[in-house]
Order: C-alpha cells, then sequence, then structure tokens
C-alpha cells in the first residue's frame, strides 16, 4: 500500500546529555503528534559559557504517517 | 550564525573519554577553553568509539568550535562588555627578566589587557658525527632525554611566569609550543588574536632568535606590531 510521510524537524536541550536532550525533543512532539516511530539525528550541538558546557542540543527528523482528511 | 559585522574563527578538535560522548566533549571544550576567551558553542562533525585490546571503550567526539575574533569581551561575572587588550609574549630563557615584567606591568596598567604566554620549544642538541666515520655518537634515548629535559625547564619557566603574576589571575595563560618559535606562535594565532606581539631575547650576538631576525619575521607573517625587549638574563 501506498503510504506519505510527513517529516519535522525538532531541536531538543538538556543540561545533561544528547540522548536526554533527543528524549526531551520526542517527548515535546509526542503531545502533538500520533504514531512517531523513527528519529534520525541530524545533528548535535552544544552550548559553552564561562567554558564549561552548559547546554547539549539534539536536532531529530521525525517521520509520522500523514493522514489524510477525508 | 554570526551576526552581521562579526568574524568568526572556526577549529576543530578531537576529545576523547572513557565515560561517554557528553564527557569526551566536556574535557575537549575545557581544553580548548583554556586559549579561547570567547568560546560560545561546538558542533559535534563525528562521534565515534575506539576498542582497547582489554575490552575497554574510548567514546571520541570531533568538534567544530567556533568564536569571535573581535577583541570586546565579556568579563567574567560582569555584563558589560570591554575592550581587553591581548598580548602574545614570546620568551623561553628570559622569561624571568625584569625588564619583560615591567614592559607586562606597563601594560596590565594601561587598561583591560590579557597576556598569553608562548615558549616554544627549545632547539634538539646538535648532533655531532665522529670525523672518521660520520656516525653520530650520541645515542637516541639521550637525544630524547635532552629534548624531555628542555620542555619540562620550559614549563618550569612558564610556572614561575603564571605565579609572578598571580595577581592577573585568568588574564595570564601560556603554553609551551612545539616546533620553531614561527610555526609555534603561528598555531597560537590560527585560533586566537591579538593586538601586539612581544618578543622576550637574550642580547644580540648571543640571542639565536636575534639572529634568526624573529622580531622582524614574526612582524613579516603576521601583521601585527612587534615588540622587542633584550635582557642579558633572566
Amino acid at each position: 500500500m501506498d503510504s506519505v510521510y510527513n517529516v519535522v524537524e525538532l531541536i531538543g536541550s538538556s543540561s545533561d546529555s544528547w540522548e536526554q536532550a533527543a528524549a526531551n525533543a520526542v517527548a515535546e512532539a509526542s503531545k502533538t503528534l500520533r504514531d512517531l516511530r523513527v528519529a534520525e539525528v541530524v545533528e548535535q550541538d552544544l552550548v559553552v559559557e564561562g567554558g564549561q558546557v552548559v547546554l547539549f542540543r539534539t536536532k531529530l527528523r521525525l517521520s509520522f504517517k500523514h493522514e489524510s482528511v477525508e | 550564525m554570526a551576526s552581521d559585522g562579526q568574524v568568526h574563527k572556526v577549529i576543530r578538535l578531537v576529545a576523547t573519554s572513557e565515560a561517554s560522548w557528553e564527557e569526551a566533549a566536556r574535557v575537549g571544550v575545557a581544553e580548548a577553553a583554556k586559549s579561547i576567551t570567547d568560546l560560545r558553542t561546538a558542533r559535534v562533525i563525528e562521534s565515534d568509539l575506539m576498542a582497547g585490546p582489554s575490552g575497554v571503550i574510548r567514546y571520541r567526539v570531533k568538534l567544530e568550535v567556533s568564536f569571535q575574533l573581535d577583541r570586546s569581551r565579556r568579563r567574567a561575572g560582569s555584563s558589560e562588555t570591554v575592550l581587553v587588550r591581548r598580548y602574545l609574549i614570546i620568551a623561553n630563557q628570559t622569561l624571568p627578566s625584569p625588564a619583560l615584567h615591567e614592559l607586562i606591568s606597563v601594560r596590565a596598567a594601561a587598561g583591560p589587557s590579557e597576556f598569553h604566554v608562548l615558549v616554544p620549544e627549545p632547539p634538539r642538541p646538535v648532533l655531532i658525527g665522529d670525523p672518521a666515520t660520520g656516525l653520530v655518537t650520541l645515542p637516541a634515548e639521550e637525544i630524547e632525554q635532552q629534548r624531555l629535559l628542555g620542555l619540562a625547564e620550559a614549563e618550569e619557566r612558564l610556572d614561575d611566569f603564571r605565579r609572578a603574576f598571580a595577581d592577573l589571575g585568568g588574564a595570564v595563560s601560556g603554553e609551551v609550543g612545539l616546533g620553531d618559535p614561527l610555526t609555534a606562535a603561528r598555531r597560537v594565532l590560527e585560533r586566537s588574536s591579538f593586538d601586539e606581539i612581544i618578543v622576550s631575547t637574550l642580547p644580540a650576538g648571543v640571542s639565536r632568535w636575534l639572529k634568526l631576525d624573529l622580531p622582524n619575521r614574526l612582524q613579516r607573517s603576521f601583521d601585527l606590531p612587534v615588540v622587542s625587549v633584550v635582557s642579558t638574563d633572566g
């Protein structure tokens, strides 16, 4: 069966880890999107203040099935 | 992203940790922050891991660090932006010399300043071959030993210097640079910007750096004002 998918990009952040940053982004996305399956890590970076890492950021590409409104 | 009119410089670094990629990144950033004062963000270019023979895994992360090249910096603990003048000091034997210390004190008193000391690696021992055989008699281990000794002495001079200017606190940093003085200076200038280079040497005739015309070569290579300080001894 043919399917169509939507793709969105999200950036999550966490002071602990890139994993937690990704989890935060997915948790947030799941509030509004149904049937989330796979998230691809697009980019990881970090924010520095005073020579210390203060934030880990993970950019995710999330795809979910397109539901046509009929 | 760089905002209009600002120049950013980018360097790459690789760091490892046995704990996690995050820890590796923290280590890398902390190390980079020693010589780069205005570090804001770092992007992960690559993360991989290395498996040792005993099954130990080291997490490795390659980071791209970007920082601003303009010299107005925020001072620690304050939100105001001040213009800080940055000085690169190139010295080895004459690092303890009063003439150099005087020059630094005058600059520190003139306004907000930061000083980075580069102690270039001491020259390798000259090898003297046996005239009959042409063979070099100094064993390799001894050459290596002399090299390590030279590096240790350089580190020690640097520590003494930091102690002498302890009242300037974080405004003084330093490193022992590998390679000849010009190469070592280029490495420092690739990752940081300065307003002036201060070269401290022994008197003409004794100084190897003056024989190499180091002050003029630095000026030509980097287009920065170069000030020479000559001292008889530390």
